[in-house]
């Protein structure tokens, strides 16, 4: 197994901390004053209903939402609020997006390679490596045009950016959205991994919650733009809430 | 105060028996009298003396307020010094019954035949003593014993100055134009200013910007015939503005005096009474470039390289005609477009076919293009170009390519004719530069305007259309003259470039 | 029709085909870093022959320094460009489509402005690439001495974009851009900067262009549109819009085709077959001529 970096202390230590988190689109609230945090080395997974503002959670952490005043995000206790989203890539926080949204017309090296402008130089080809051993499938495929991939593939791209661009912190979106089943298990497969080889934090959001929960160390329930419920995923796994939703047989 | 009376009455009836009126001065009369009849003519008209005119010492004598009404003069009469004085525009007489010696404009003179008052109680004084003192012409016929007195117009005298508008473009594709357009217009306007005027009258030159495009100059034609009032209208110099405009100058009645080249321009095709050119058209240039290729050159395999608007296929058009009527068959005709910048096909196309003359028709920079080209691939045949061959805006792009070329020109600032020379140094001098095709034709034109005013004696804008169809000019461009398509000059020459001027090589006509 | 003719008109061809390539460089470049038409691509060559003109003929600066103060101000003026006329499309919601009218009336306006400014007579440029009547004889074929700096500076500049776009980080940083403004921003490029440099290098390679075309198309008005700029495109188009190698090879083509239409069929259609030869390659290969390696997705 390749040595990914950021072999860490054991104990714990605020990564991120989000207070008073709102967003209104267009006089419509989105997120109504969110507060929640992410310690170093943990999954956090983010449930909730279509509509409740999961990915505009995601989105306002990288910058790409106008955020309500009284909004703070604390990164490594670093406010990151107001800062274009390119300065908050290079902080490190790496974003998976809905639809994966990889460059088509580059290679999947060029793909890999664009995301690592915030590596050394030097460690940059290393890092490169380091995804394709996770995902062997891109090993193959260096050279193709990122837009002919299959979705898996390009999931497994996207996913592969996040990880050379050496971020602590990578946010997922929905990355089982119009996959099948086995490349979904595939890709949760490698990224629980990851997680156990580099203590790399992951804040995910995925409606699959028999793939995600298993991962993660806490949940975040959002409900029409609020937190409805949270707590470590053995507390919450048993609630009945949790059980119809998402784990009722079909 | 009764006596004034009566003697106006008397007066009046002696007008009103005599059945004439006094010519007004301006407009000047023609008196005819016999010796020994009353019968006698004012500007045709029958008119009756009570005296009949008489000869003493071979002198005619005619009655005195006859001969002073006839030339219009004003009659005074002084019984207490039995003198009688005439005074018109600024010539006063003064005669003294029985005496020799007269009075004009303050200074004595000595008379053949002293003024008498016959024993019929008629004054009569000498007819062309009295004529000719204030300016009029005396004839004599011998044999019908005939008096003829010209009295000519009086020059009218304008206070205001004479406004002309010139439309020129100073921006735009033909921007070079507008200066030489201006430069020749203000040089002649200041010339006419400096010696007096036209009548005493300025000339007023305002010059707007047409931009070389139809609708701007539309709005700088309106503006010129509706705020400016301007008497006559000089351009616009581009053909595709004066199709666009010269009815306006037609609904209005001023006319327009353009330097326009294109053949469509010509009185059979606009009928455009207030239409004139000033300078040869192209159907006249390419004419005359094809006789030059047949005649002179004696070339038999003419080749073409042709550009694509109006200007280059109207010359084509007449070209072709030309050689036909030569029975001389062109032998290529290479098509390029205006902005083209390579010719290696075309060039080499009409080398293969082995021509004997290059016929350039196209505009300056695609001239340009051509040479460079035919200097690269060594067509070595004479190059005779239309006019746009012959101008600066060819010859600096061209460069060194240019040499040798020959071309018609509207104008050569070269030609030694002392007139062409002297406006030529006159441009020089006052502007800093040398004067190109068009300057010479608006400088003409201005000219050709002042002789028109002066015989229409009139500033008004149909009076110099009607006198700017029969005035004749000797200009820079030779005799200007309206001719049935409205063309006041045919003129043009066949030069060649030797890599600083034209060399004239002909002048027609 | 003898070889040295033929080889005489392959020359003409290349030459002038290089200069639409040239060009198409320029859009090719704009479109590989932020996935936009810029109609006044051409304005830009214009613009900095006639300041270049300025500064050498007419304030008698050196070569040297009038061509590298013109090409600042060209860079500079791309920089305005995505300020002036990007910038604000975008803020009001405006697409591709909007650029497109948006620089089509600027093309127009830059030719009016040069007409007011300097007039619309063409102006000889001075011989700085050799006397426009220097020729170089090899055999029969004489080739003007201007056409080698052509070919050079186009060599040198499709080798320049190309490492650049290929294989440099920065080229790959614009070709992200492109795009995808909003994943670029995610992975960590300053958008803002790429978007701008991208504006900088596309004017500044059409300058040089421009600069290098006077001798042959001289100082005036047709370096800002007409049959340069369309064929500008076409040779970008023919490229697919993103292969510089591809684009040097479509002009060439078409000076080409140009050349031999006229030679062989005449060059009263010359324009036609041109265009109809255009359309085909569009309709046949709308991703470019040389574009084999993909699939359209
Ligand atoms: N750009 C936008 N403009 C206006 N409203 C928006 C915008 N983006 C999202 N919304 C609204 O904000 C709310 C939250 O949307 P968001 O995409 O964050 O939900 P989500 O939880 O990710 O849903 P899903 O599970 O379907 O992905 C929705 O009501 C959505 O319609
Ligand atoms: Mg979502």
């Amino acid at each position: 197994m390749p040595i990914l970096e950021t072999k860490m202390s054991e104990k714990t230590e605020e990564l991120l901390r989000i207070k008073n988190l709102t967003v209104m689109y267009n006089g419509i609230t989105a997120l109504r004053s969110i507060s929640m945090t992410v310690d170093k080395g943990e999954v956090v997974s983010v449930l909730g209903p279509n509509g409740a503002g999961k990915t505009t959670l995601l989105r306002a952490i990288s910058g790409l939402v106008k955020l309500e005043v009284g909004s703070s995000i604390l990164f490594s206790g670093k406010e990151i609020v107001g800062y274009q989203p390119y300065k908050i890539a290079c902080e490190g926080i790496a974003h998976v997006p809905e639809g994966r949204q990889v460059f088509p017309a580059m290679s999947v090296n060029e793909n890999l390679e664009v995301a690592t402008t915030r590596v050394s130089r030097g460690l940059r080809k290393g890092r490169i490596d380091s995804v394709y051993q996770l995902f062997s499938e891109l090993a193959g495929r260096k050279n193709q045009q990122a837009g002919s991939l299959s979705g898996g593939e390009q999931q497994m791209l996207a996913i592969g950016r996040a990880i050379a661009s050496g971020s602590e912190l990578i946010l997922i979106d929905e990355p089982s959205m119009g996959l099948a089943p086995i490349i979904v298990q595939r890709i949760f497969r490698t990224l629980k991994e990851i997680v156990k080889e580099t203590r790399l934090t992951l804040l995910l959001v995925e409606q699959n919650a028999k793939l995600s929960l298993p991962l993660s160390d806490r949940i975040y329930v959002l409900s029409q733009g609020s937190i409805a419920m949270e707590g470590p995923v053995a507390e919450i796994h048993d609630n009945q809430m949790i059980q119809d939703m998402y784990f009722a047989k079909g | 105060m009764k006596k004034a009376l009566v003697m106006l009455m008397v007066v009046a009836l002696f007008a009103g028996v005599l059945g004439f009126t006094p010519v007004r001065a301006a407009e000047g009369a023609i008196v005819q009298i016999t010796i020994g009849s009353t019968k006698a003519t004012i500007n045709s008209k029958a008119v009756v003396l009570d005296q009949p005119p008489l000869i003493e010492s071979g002198r005619t004598l005619v009655p005195f307020r006859f001969i002073g009404e006839a030339i219009g003069a004003q009659i005074g009469w002084n019984p207490a010094k039995k003198s009688v004085s005439y005074v018109l525009g600024n010539k006063n007489i003064v005669l003294t019954i029985g005496s020799v010696t007269a009075i004009v404009n303050g200074v004595k003179t000595t008379l053949d035949v002293a003024p008498k008052i016959l024993p019929t109680g008629r004054t009569v004084v000498p007819i062309r003593f009295i004529s000719e003192s204030i300016g009029a012409k005396v004839d004599w016929n011998a044999t019908t014993r005939m008096v003829t007195v010209t009295v000519a117009a009086a020059k009218p005298s304008w206070s205001t100055p004479i406004k002309i508008v010139l439309s020129a473009p100073f921006t735009g594709s033909g921007s070079i134009l507008g200066t030489y357009c201006k430069g020749g217009a203000q040089l002649a306007v200041d010339e006419i200013n400096a010696a007096g005027g036209v009548n005493g009258a300025k000339l007023d030159l305002i010059t707007y910007d047409d931009q070389a495009n139809a609708s701007t100059a539309a709005t700088v034609v309106r503006r010129a015939l509706d705020s400016d009032k301007a008497v006559a209208i000089f351009g616009p110099n581009m053909s595709a503005a004066v199709l666009g405009v010269h009815a306006l100058a037609q609904q209005a009645k001023v006319p327009m005096l353009v330097g326009a080249t294109s053949p469509s321009l010509r009185y059979d095709t606009t009928h455009n009474d207030y239409l004139f050119r000033l300078r040869a058209d192209d159907g006249v240039k390419v004419a005359q470039q094809v006789k030059y290729i047949v005649e002179i050159l004696k070339a038999k395999k003419p080749g073409i390289i042709l550009g694509s608007d109006d200007y280059c296929t109207s010359a084509l058009a007449v070209a072709k005609q030309a050689f036909e009527k030569y029975g001389i068959k062109i032998v290529d005709i290479e098509s390029m477009k205006e902005g083209d910048k390579d010719v290696t096909a075309q060039v080499t196309k009409l080398k293969n076919a082995g021509i004997d003359v290059l016929v350039g028709l196209t505009h300056e920079p695609e001239a340009a293009v051509v040479m460079l080209k035919v200097r690269q691939l060594k067509l070595a045949v004479p190059i005779v170009g239309f006019s746009a061959w012959g101008v600066p805006a060819f010859t600096d792009l061209a460069g060194d390519a240019a040499i040798g070329v020959i071309s018609v020109q509207g104008f050569n600032p070269a030609d030694t004719d002392p007139t062409v020379k002297k406006f030529v140094d006159a441009y020089k001098a006052k502007w800093g530069m040398e004067p190109s095709d068009p300057a010479q034709c608006y400088y003409d034109g201005v000219y050709l305007l002042k002789k028109a005013i002066e015989t229409a004696g009139s500033t008004d804008p149909v009076k110099i259309d009607e006198a700017l169809k029969t005035v004749e000019y000797t200009g820079v461009q030779g005799l200007m003259k309206c001719d049935a398509l409205h063309n006041f000059t045919n003129i043009c020459y066949i030069s060649q470039f030797n890599g600083k001027t034209w060399k004239v090589i002909s002048k027609i006509p | 029709m003898v070889l040295s003719d033929l080889l005489q008109n392959i020359i003409g061809g290349v030459t002038v085909g290089a200069t639409y390539g040239l060009i198409g460089l320029g859009v090719v470049f704009l479109w590989q870093s932020i996935e936009r038409i810029n109609f006044a691509n051409i304005s830009s060559a214009m613009l900095a022959a006639y300041l270049f003109y300025t500064f050498y003929t007419q304030l008698h600066l050196g070569f040297l320094v009038a061509f590298v103060v013109s090409i600042a101000i060209i860079a500079a003026y791309g920089l305005a460009l995505r300020h002036l006329v990007l910038e604000p499309i975008n803020r009001h919601g405006g697409d591709k489509l909007e650029f497109v009218v948006a620089t089509l009336m600027l093309c127009t306006f830059w030719l009016s402005v040069v007409k007011v400014l300097y007039g619309g007579i063409a102006k000889p440029f001075p011989p700085v690439f050799g006397e426009a009547t220097s020729f170089v004889q090899i055999g029969s074929i004489s080739i003007p001495s201007v056409y080698f700096w052509i070919f050079f500076v186009v060599l040198v500049l499709v080798l320049v974009l190309y490492v650049l776009l290929q294989r440099t980080m920065i080229g790959k940083m614009f070709r992200a851009t492109a795009q995808n403004k909003e994943m670029a921003s995610l992975v960590g490029i300053n958008v803002g900067m790429t978007t701008s440099l991208a504006f900088m290098l596309s004017t500044s390679i059409v300058g040089i262009a421009g600069i290098l075309l006077a001798p042959i198309y001289f100082v005036s008005l047709d370096l800002g549109g007409g049959p340069i700029g369309v064929k500008g495109f076409a040779a970008a188009v023919m490229g697919g819009l993103i292969d510089p190698l591809g684009t040097i090879l479509g002009g060439l083509s078409i000076g080409l085709i140009e050349n031999f239409s006229t030679l062989f069929i005449s060059s009263a259609y010359k324009d036609v077959i041109s265009f109809v030869v255009l359309v085909v390659v569009l309709v046949w290969k709308p991703r470019g001529i040389f574009n084999w390696t993909t699939k359209g997705d």
